[in-house]
């Protein structure tokens, strides 16, 4: 069937306002990142001119240096690095295994237990402060780095969601290869580490980056438990380039910082951004 | 196998106990006293890494351990907050004026009238100092407000810079000849968004026309802005809103502190000593666009001007009040004020002497003596128990519905007042002050 040269044209009309939208929102969404870089590429009287300067003269780019030393940012980095790498191992390993449970396993109030689980999501984190934090005090764990990672070894921190997610995600696996791996004398921990995880990749990687995601870039937790200057996050550092009356003095160090900050974030994403769409597509398909 | 992997369980766990055990010795026979103190002043590590390492030097027994809240008062606040509540608060924070009447309200703090008595000469110090955070804290320094302005702007229009004679009505004159342009081309006489919402800072136009916010101003039951006094000087403040000569609150939100000040097209702001860092760094950045000067507040009926001064406030849950006791002496003591000023912390010292030093110490603003001529003046602005909730609840909306020209200023003040008694009454119910 041959289309006609009015539905041709109607098809590039629709289209070029499809792009012409899709560029509007990209522009509006990259907006404030051009800015962030902008910002940290000029001097501290370039960044309140009017009308704004988009391109920086002169480009500054000590900016980075500066600020990365103003304060001791690879410190706050590494910090933030064993944090976060450890979180991020623990929500993988403890999320698998309840989601494993819960979505290969038969035992009984297996659907309340997860009823419940999933009640514990429409609890806000604010709610829960209080007590957590009379546990770890009480533990002698305040001003560690502990408040921060055990949970995660716990699914705290996100669990449940991540528990979510896998589960629907484990029950896309046929659970024939469960049967024949039982035929063949393999134990439920078996099945768990040598048919479902390696079958599971693309869910783990999710997982694993919006855990990285949560952890990199969380405040409130390490605002609540950390109190010695030597511990800081680089979320917490970043912020203490604001002061409570004066507010932000330093734009330029301040967007320097962040970029640097938000570049693991950025490469995470798009390295991993084949998993990671492939695994919310197929835990959606389930669900 | 298995019995191996027991046995390393076991001494893994014996191990763990060990450690502990040793730790707990250890801090058993520890005998330095720890405080812990909690600011939110980032940009001042130094100022305060500077001060502890001297102390400790004077006071080998006592350890000073800072903990800095990054972000602002409301982190501070969640943060104590909480440790608070855990039983496990810090012994001093460093409070803002509304959080100090906050945790005096609240009964919170360590009295320290005895102490103060007994190792102060009070007349070193302006009056006022300790009676005004109701001797439970120190001040760490007395913030003045002034009326900052951009001398460029006025260069510009070939207006005669703000003096000790300007009133209400010079002010208002002077604003709209000095705003002018269109759109974002729009060069503002003055900037009232910024604290038009934060009914402590328009106090003084309220003191200014011999009126009053609070029935009581030692100890606030009722809000009484319905008199004609409190109205017609809301209405003034409002104004410079309401003629365009001052951005309005929408168009500064998001915006950080002083950021419209930043683009050179702002020619006067009443503000806080504190602005100084920010100002003057600007005048660096860029001379040709930015030389700020101060000048004392615009009078009417009287020259009032409020104060704010941050205080150190100790805790009543501390376990050691001598040790606290001797530190805060120290931080307001002459050796720590010569820091202050070394460092250019802000803040105007609370010791006299010290105080005057600072006044003649540098250059920048021009006219810094009239820092001295609104403290002579000042008044410290009177808040309310749980006053940052109900200054969202029932300040925020209805002057936001004011500057809508929504409501009527009459209107606009009846509602506040009948919003913010209810509150209070509430709150000082829960409280045990009714």
């Amino acid at each position: 069937m041959e289309i006609s040269d009015g539905e041709k044209a109607k098809e590039w009309v629709s289209r070029a306002i499809s792009w012409l939208v899709i560029i509007v929102g990209a522009g509006v969404v990259l907006l404030p990142f051009v800015w962030m870089v902008s910002t940290s590429l000029k001097t501290p009287g370039q960044v309140f001119l009017f009308p704004p300067k988009w391109i920086p003269n002169p480009v500054k780019w000590s900016n980075f240096v500066e600020a990365w030393t103003a304060s001791p940012f690879t410190l706050y980095l590494i910090n933030t690095s064993v944090i976060t790498s450890l979180s991020m191992l623990g929500t993988i390993i403890s999320c698998a295994l309840v989601a494993f449970s819960f979505s290969r396993l038969r035992w009984p109030g297996r659907n309340i237990c997860f009823f419940l689980l999933l009640c514990t999501m429409m609890l806000p984190e604010q709610v829960t402060m209080i007590p957590k934090y009379l546990l770890w005090g009480r533990l002698g764990f305040v001003d560690t780095f502990v408040p921060l990672i055990a949970p995660c070894y716990l699914t705290g921190f996100g669990g449940a969601f991540f528990i979510f997610l896998l589960r629907q995600f484990f029950a896309t696996i046929p659970f024939e290869l469960d049967d024949a791996a039982r035929i063949d004398g393999c134990s439920s921990f078996g099945i768990f580490y040598r048919i479902v995880l390696p079958l599971a990749k693309p869910g783990l990687a999710v997982v694993a980056i919006f855990s990285f995601f949560d952890n990199w870039r969380d405040f409130l937790r390490p605002l609540i438990y950390i109190n010695s200057a030597n511990k800081r996050t680089l979320a917490l550092a970043i912020l203490a380039f604001r002061s409570p009356k004066v507010g932000i003095s330093n734009y330029h160090w301040l967007m320097a910082i962040s970029l640097i900050t938000l570049l693991p974030c950025i490469i995470v994403f798009v390295t991993c951004q084949r998993y990671f769409v492939r695994g919310i597509h197929l835990t959606g398909l389930k669900g | 196998m298995r019995l191996t992997k027991v046995k390393g369980g076991i001494y893994l766990l014996v191990s763990f106990l060990v450690v502990f055990a040793v730790q707990s010795c250890l801090e058993v026979g520890y005998s330095k006293t720890s405080i812990r103190f909690v600011h939110a002043e980032a940009l001042n590590e130094e100022f305060f890494a500077t001060l502890t390492e001297m102390f400790e030097e004077k006071n080998p027994n006592i350890d000073v351990l800072i903990e800095l809240v990054p972000g602002g008062y409301d982190e501070l606040m969640q943060k104590m907050a909480l440790q608070y509540t855990a039983g496990n608060p810090a012994d001093i924070y460093l409070l803002d004026p509304g959080m100090t009447f906050e945790c005096v309200m609240r009964d919170m703090l360590l009295d320290l009238k005895p102490y103060i008595m007994r190792d102060i000469n009070l007349s070193d110090y302006y009056p006022g100092t300790f009676d005004k955070v109701y001797w439970k804290g120190v001040p760490k320094g007395v913030f003045p407000y002034v009326l900052w302005y951009n001398k460029s702007c006025f260069d510009k229009v070939g207006a005669p810079y703000p003096d000790q004679d300007w009133d209400w009505k010079t002010y208002k004159a002077m604003a709209q000849r000095l705003t002018h342009g269109t759109g974002v081309h729009k060069f503002f006489g003055t900037d009232h968004a910024i604290y038009i919402l934060d009914a402590p800072q328009i106090q003084p136009y309220i003191w200014q026309n011999e009126a009053s916010f609070w029935d009581n101003p030692e100890n606030p039951t009722k809000c009484v802005i319905t008199e004609p006094g409190a109205i017609e000087a809301i209405e003034y403040a409002a104004s410079f809103i309401m003629e365009h000569l001052s951005p309005t609150p929408t168009e500064i939100k998001g915006m950080d502190y002083l950021e419209r000040e930043s683009t050179g097209r702002i020619a006067m702001v009443p503000v806080g000593s504190w602005a100084e860092p920010k100002l003057e760094a600007l005048n660096e950045s860029n001379p040709e666009i930015f030389d700020w000067d101060i000048a004392p507040l615009p009078k009417h009926k009287n020259r009032k001007a409020p104060i704010f001064a941050d205080s150190y406030c100790p805790m009543k849950l501390t376990k050691h009040p001598e040790e606290v006791w001797e530190l805060l002496k120290f931080l307001i003591s002459e050796e720590a004020y010569e820091v202050n000023l070394e460092m250019g912390v802000g803040g105007i010292p609370t010791l006299i002497s010290l105080g005057e030093k600072y006044i003649q110490a540098k250059d920048f603003p021009m006219h810094r003596q009239f820092y001295a001529d609104s403290i002579e003046h000042g008044e410290a602005p009177v808040y309310a128990p749980d006053w940052r909730r109900i200054q969202e609840m029932c300040w925020v909306p209805p002057m936001q519905e004011y500057l809508g020209g929504k409501i009527s200023i009459q209107e606009m003040c009846r509602k506040v007042a009948s919003q913010i008694n209810q509150e209070l009454t509430a709150t000082r119910e829960e409280l045990g002050l009714e």
